[in-house]
């Protein structure tokens, strides 16, 4: 393929919690569990803050990196499970708050966890068809903001967003391979109308992951064995992260080596990021990648399927790397909050969630 | 057998940094035994750097004899069998326990023996 990444953005919420304060409150799990499912801190939604706006930081940080002419962009994608309309596609807004062109062709994509990853594809081969020259990519979910208190999940309920300039003129990192696997199961799930995300089979215990490895497995080994390539020529991973127990049931059962998963596994800084949870590790990878480096993406969406796919960065990464905006950095940048303030921002002590403002 | 300072100012010389790059930790040797001492473990930007006493917060914490630590920076002993024989704790997020293991270029015991 001769498509790839121009240029990436992140974008993170600012506010955290400790889910030691969480437990402060419910103490509705063992405080054990925290070191041994990797739980530390969650993002929390600023007051104005949804996955409209943090893609919209994402998109702007990437557009600007890519020095891209907005108008040249020719398809704009949101993956999103937790897209503010029910209806229209949140890409549009997108369109006006970026000075993108009408032209572009523009949609949601919702898959879960892999709704980021899936639209990468989609707008990848309408590139590599011709259809167009550039796209951009949007990841992004505020998991935190559709968690009911008092559930598990609330420990590491996040958000974030991740954006992507698809294009095949000099990118610094060229797509190479994608397998995915797809079927229905009963694992994370939000029904029309519903505003809270159920936990189909339960947060920790082997059950909690049977999604998980139900996808992800086949979706590798069908990787390995288009590519024909072993876990032994990737460099690193970015792979599932809901609870570090994902990571290394990932890893065990595809044979990756630890150092090639764990040090790009953000979940006890940020917790669970949904569609940008992958997306987030990989812009994570790539702000310290060298050329020549083989990347492997394993994006599993819950319930819904898994993309496993395959990158190499070029020699074009060593000159536009970002030298500013690191995961690393924006991770460190924040304002803990305590349990009520959370309540309050993430507009969970009213009623409707649809609110225009906090202040009328 | 080494002392415990030789074997913790020698980190540095077996870390692997490219592996470590974009993993900033804070990590707190408190050891007792034979040679009590704390040692801070600062990995930053691919670069460890080593500092006697405990100077700054650490996110992870790893107790035990300081004999123990020894051994398993000299590949005497296997660092998971000392973790099984819980001879050495780890208290902080799993995956940087694990992660932690990965970090360094220990000489297998067969190694050492040719």
């Amino acid at each position: 393929m001769n498509t790839g990444i121009l240029a990436y953005g992140v974008a993170l919420p600012k506010y955290r919690i400790e889910a030691q304060e969480i437990w402060r409150v419910w103490k509705n799990i063992s405080p054990h569990f925290f070191d041994m499912l990797s739980i530390g801190e969650r993002g929390v939604l600023g007051p104005e803050e949804d996955t409209l706006t943090l893609a919209n930081e994402a998109a702007r940080q990437a557009l600007g990196r890519s020095g891209l002419e907005p108008q040249k962009i020719g398809a704009v994608v949101l993956g999103s499970g937790t897209s503010p309309y029910a209806t229209k596609a949140a890409a549009t807004v997108l369109i006006d708050t970026l000075g993108l062109p009408a032209s572009a062709l523009t949609a949601d994509v919702q898959c879960a966890d892999k709704s980021g990853s899936t639209a990468l594809w989609m707008v990848a081969a309408m590139i590599e068809a011709g259809l167009i020259e550039y796209g951009l990519v949007v990841a992004a979910d505020t998991i935190n903001r559709h968690t009911a208190p008092g559930m598990i999940v609330e420990y590491v309920a996040s958000a974030a967003a991740v954006a992507f300039i698809l294009g095949k003129e000099q990118p610094i990192a060229r797509l190479e391979a994608y397998a995915t696997h797809n079927h229905d199961q009963n694992d994370y799930f939000r029904t029309e109308g519903e505003r809270y995300i159920q936990a189909g089979a339960g947060f920790y215990g082997w059950v909690a992951n049977w999604g998980l490895l139900d996808h992800v497995v086949p979706a590798g080994q069908a990787l390995f064995a288009q590519t024909g390539l072993t876990p032994a020529d990737f460099a690193k991973f970015a792979v599932p992260q809901k609870t570090g127990v994902r990571p290394l049931m990932t890893m065990g059962k595809l044979g990756l080596d630890v150092m090639q998963v764990l040090p790009y596994v953000l979940t006890h800084q940020i917790g669970d990021c949904g569609a940008a949870g992958v997306p987030l590790s990989l812009a994570h990878i790539l702000d310290f990648a060298e050329p020549g480096e083989r990347i492997g993406v394993l994006d599993y969406g819950a319930g819904a399927g898994c993309d496993a796919w395959s990158l190499v960065c070029t020699e074009a990464i060593s000159e536009r790397r970002p030298q500013s905006g690191l995961v690393i950095e924006q991770l460190e940048d924040k304002i803990m909050v305590d349990y009520a303030t959370m309540l309050k921002f993430e507009q969970k002590m009213i009623q409707s969630p649809h609110r225009l403002s906090n202040f009328y | 057998m080494p002392s415990i300072r030789d074997v913790v100012m020698n980190l540095p010389n077996i870390f692997k940094a490219e592996k470590a790059k974009g993993w900033n930790r804070v990590i707190l040797l408190d050891l007792g035994g034979e040679e009590p001492s704390k040692w801070t473990l600062t990995i930053q930007d691919g670069v460890l750097t080593v500092e006697e006493g405990q100077t700054k917060p650490p996110k992870l914490i790893i107790t035990g004899n300081s004999e123990h630590i020894v051994q398993m920076f000299t590949g005497e002993v296997p660092p998971m069998k000392l973790v099984n024989a819980k001879l050495i704790k780890m208290q902080g997020p799993m995956m940087d326990a694990i992660a932690f293991s990965g970090l360094w270029n220990i000489p297998k015991k067969e190694e050492k023996n040719t």
